[in-house]
């Protein structure tokens, strides 16, 4: 009996004629087991997961305005899963990232209106965030939260007609070994009045899987 | 009477049965059918349905009308995603799944601009939202992107915005590419 080179299949010596039959299945399982394998690899290739929620809600985002740092912040509320599809999500109203070992994207958008009159040039900055243990009600990390990555956007307002729309995000990596957050956070400091998000277009939080990466080492 | 493999589907002759040419024949057949369903999977991994739309010109929009961004060239497309001389301003989707859409354009005020601003839309429907200002009050560069899942014939398009003053559109952009199967 031989065999070939990178698959290791066996190949029929001058001995082996007799049990050709047996050959023929022994191959044709080999055959097979590595096709199953690489078709595996092309699915998971091909399915790598994305899931997008929103809020069937309008939230509003209370005057929480603080003198100096630390800047409040207000945590955003999720409650259905309106896209997407490929990742394990068993709590709609609390994303977080799938317990798997890879990149990630996330990112979110929001429109955000003053219910009454708005604060010239005053700040509405969106903050999307992943952590371990997430955020207490008033937007700061739990203790012992490990905050993985944070991305923010923020603009001036300079006009009610609208609303202030913004989107931000970022790749993060996650190890699959913890429960990971993903928060989006939101400040403003619009003394005049409240701000509420809007329904049309919907908040969206929104995580896509890049893929899947080998241990990473800090260089020192 | 053969065996087959219970996957793919592969025959091979039982301990009994007659090993002919046939066998063989039949044997390779299967196997060559199973690559290419495999090869047709490894196609479509690397060729993703993916599509990237350019606006060469510049697109003029008025202050405070929400305006459909429109493009003249097609830089790449894997899928007929993208078919200018019909429609210039959207991506059709030929193969169902979650795609991630991006735009981005320039917007240079006529006067005092105050702000610009991206949309992007499934069906006409606005899914997410972008605005931002630049602190000359004349030019501010603008990025949005969004996933969202469709089915064939789903149209993705960008819409822009300005306020405070009309304002040009330059050098604007959208691309689109399957993130994962439904």
């Amino acid at each position: 009996m031989e065999y070939t080179d990178v698959y290791n299949l066996p190949c029929l010596g001058e001995d082996d004629y007799p049990a050709v039959a047996l050959h023929m299945q022994n191959l044709a399982e080999l055959i097979e087991a590595e096709l199953i394998a690489q078709q595996a690899a092309l699915d998971a290739f091909l399915e790598v997961g994305s899931v997008v929620w929103t809020n069937t809600a309008v939230q509003v985002i209370p005057l929480s305005v603080t003198p100096g740092l630390p800047d409040v912040f207000e945590r955003l509320d999720f409650n259905t899963i309106s896209a997407g599809s490929g990742l394990v999500q068993p709590v709609t109203n609390q994303p977080t990232l799938p317990p798997m070992r890879g990149w990630f994207y996330i990112g979110c958008s929001v429109n955000v209106q003053a219910v009454g009159a708005t604060t010239a040039n005053s700040r509405r900055i969106l903050r999307v965030q992943a952590s371990t243990l997430g955020v207490d009600s008033f937007g700061s990390p739990n203790p012992g939260s490990e905050i993985l990555d944070v991305f923010d956007s923020q603009i001036l307002t300079s006009s009610t007609a609208g609303g202030d729309y913004l989107l931000t995000g970022g790749t993060v990596y996650s190890d699959g070994l913890g429960t990971y957050r993903a928060d989006a956070l939101f400040f403003h400091d619009n003394t005049a009045s409240a701000l509420t998000t809007t329904l049309a277009p919907a908040i969206r939080l929104f995580i896509y899987f890049l893929g899947d990466s080998p241990d990473i080492r800090q260089v020192q | 009477m053969p065996g087959v493999t219970p996957v793919y589907g592969i025959p091979y002759p039982c301990t009994n049965d007659a090993v002919t040419v046939a066998s063989f024949q039949d044997f390779a057949d299967a196997v060559d059918a199973a690559l290419t369903t495999l090869n047709t999977l490894a196609d479509e991994a690397l060729t993703r349905p993916t599509a990237k739309v350019f606006n060469s010109a510049t697109q003029t929009i008025v202050g405070g009308v929400l305006t459909t961004a429109i493009f003249n060239s097609e830089i790449w497309d894997s899928d007929n995603l993208a078919d200018l001389g019909v429609n210039n301003d959207r991506f059709t989707i030929q193969t169902p799944g979650t795609y991630l859409l991006t735009a981005q354009t320039t917007f240079t005020g006529a006067g005092a601009l105050a702000t610009g601003a991206i949309g992007l839309s499934l069906n006409g429907v606005t899914h997410y939202r972008i605005k931002d200002r630049d602190g000359t009050g004349f030019r501010v560069t603008v990025d949005a992107l969004g996933l969202f899942t469709c089915v064939a014939g789903d149209i993705l398009r960008a819409t822009f915005e300005s306020s405070g003053s009309n304002a040009d559109c330059f050098f604007s952009q959208m691309s689109v590419r399957l993130i994962n199967r439904p």
